[in-house]
Parts: C-alpha cells; structure tokens; sequence
C-alpha cells in the first residue's frame, strides 16, 4: 500500500531508526512500509500519523489506494 | 504463586520428575536398585534445575514474542501458511512416487510408506482444520 511516510519522515529530516523508536517498531518495519512491501495496522498508521500531525486518510492516501482497489477489482 | 517465565523449562522439569519418581518406584522394588537410585537422583536434581530457571528466566521464544513487532508477527505467520502448503505438496508428491514405485516393483515397504505419508496428510489436514475453527470462533 502506498504512504506517505518516506515523504514526511524526510521531510521532518528524521532517521528511519528514529521513527521506529517513536512509534515503537523495528526499522525494518519503517523499511517495508516505505518500500510498499508491508501495509502498517490501523494502530501503528495513527501513531505515525500522530508523530507528523496529519490524518491516517492523509498517511495512507487512502482514497487513492481505494480508487486503486476498485480499478483492481473492476479488471478482475 | 510466581508465574512461569519459560514454558519449555517448565515442562521439561516436570518430565523428569515423573522420570524421577519413576526411577525411585522402580527401585524400590527391583534388586537392582542402586543404578535406579542414581537415575532418580540425577532426574531429581534435573528436574528442580528446570523449574528454577521456568520461574527466574524468560526462555528465548518468550524473549522473541515479546520482542516482536507487528512486522515480524506477519511474516511467522506467512511463513508458517506457505510451510502448511508446501508440506501439503511434498506430502502427496512423495505418496504418488511410493505408489507408482508399488506398482513397478511390487515392494510392500512402498506400500507402507505410502500409507504412512497418507496418514500423515490426513492428520496434517484435521489438525489444520481444528486450528482453523479454533481461530474462527476465538478471533
């Protein structure tokens, strides 16, 4: 799934590491989620939303990823 | 009463002091008792070694589950699903290769080993399916 966390967290001029720290995971975890191999749980979105003041609509860019859904589902 | 901080250690202390009292019942009763009464001394101090560390150490799976993050929970339990299916193959793979090697050569033993891995997927697939419905109905 698609986020926005690489775009913030760079912007916020924050360490992978340093985010994991915060919202207590691995780094490997921030890896994956970056990287679109792993979707974080709705827990784990709102602390990282949390940590950058926005919205886990606007971390997740849920409506794109459901428009993709749907596109995907349509094709299907 | 202390919790238990290493199932595995727990279980393993309990082992050997059904071990230990099995050693002292047996030689109380044999003759040859003194190589009982050292099997029971040894599974004794065994046993009361393992349950020290159940209650004063975390075992390493406990460790490792208390230190697992969401991510890492995902990828066991992935890993766990595709080990499921991948047995599932080999398990039938291996029962069609003894069956077609029955037929060549007529050899019971493939026979038997054929029936064996048979049982064997059928006790994988009913263990799969109570875990299943175990998980249904407790979330």
């Amino acid at each position: 799934m698609k986020t926005k966390v690489k775009e913030l967290r760079t912007a916020a001029k924050m360490t992978q590491q340093q985010l994991a720290d915060l919202v207590r995971v691995s780094s490997r975890t921030i890896i994956s989620i970056e990287k679109e191999q792993y979707s974080p749980s709705l827990m784990l979105a709102y602390r990282i939303a949390e940590v950058f003041g926005v919205t886990v609509e606007d971390l997740c860019c849920l409506k794109e990823n459901k428009e993709l859904e749907d596109r995907q589902y349509e094709e299907d | 009463m202390k919790k238990i901080k290493n199932k595995r250690h727990f279980a393993v202390g309990l082992v050997a002091a059904v071990v230990a009292v099995a050693c002292l019942v047996a030689g109380v009763s044999t003759e040859q008792s003194m190589r009982y009464y050292v099997a029971f001394f040894l599974a004794l101090v065994y046993a009361v070694v393992n349950f020290y560390s159940s209650f004063t150490k975390r075992g390493l799976l406990e460790e490792i589950q208390a230190n697992a993050d969401e991510r890492d929970k995902y990828l066991i339990m992935k890993t766990s699903q595709m080990s499921i299916k991948l047995l599932n193959y080999l398990l039938l793979a291996a029962v069609l290769v003894s069956l077609i090697l029955y037929t060549a050569f007529r050899s019971s033993i493939c026979l038997m080993v054929a029936i064996t891995l048979c049982a064997e997927l059928v006790v994988l697939f009913v263990l799969v399916l109570c875990v299943n419905n175990y998980y249904e109905n407790h979330g």
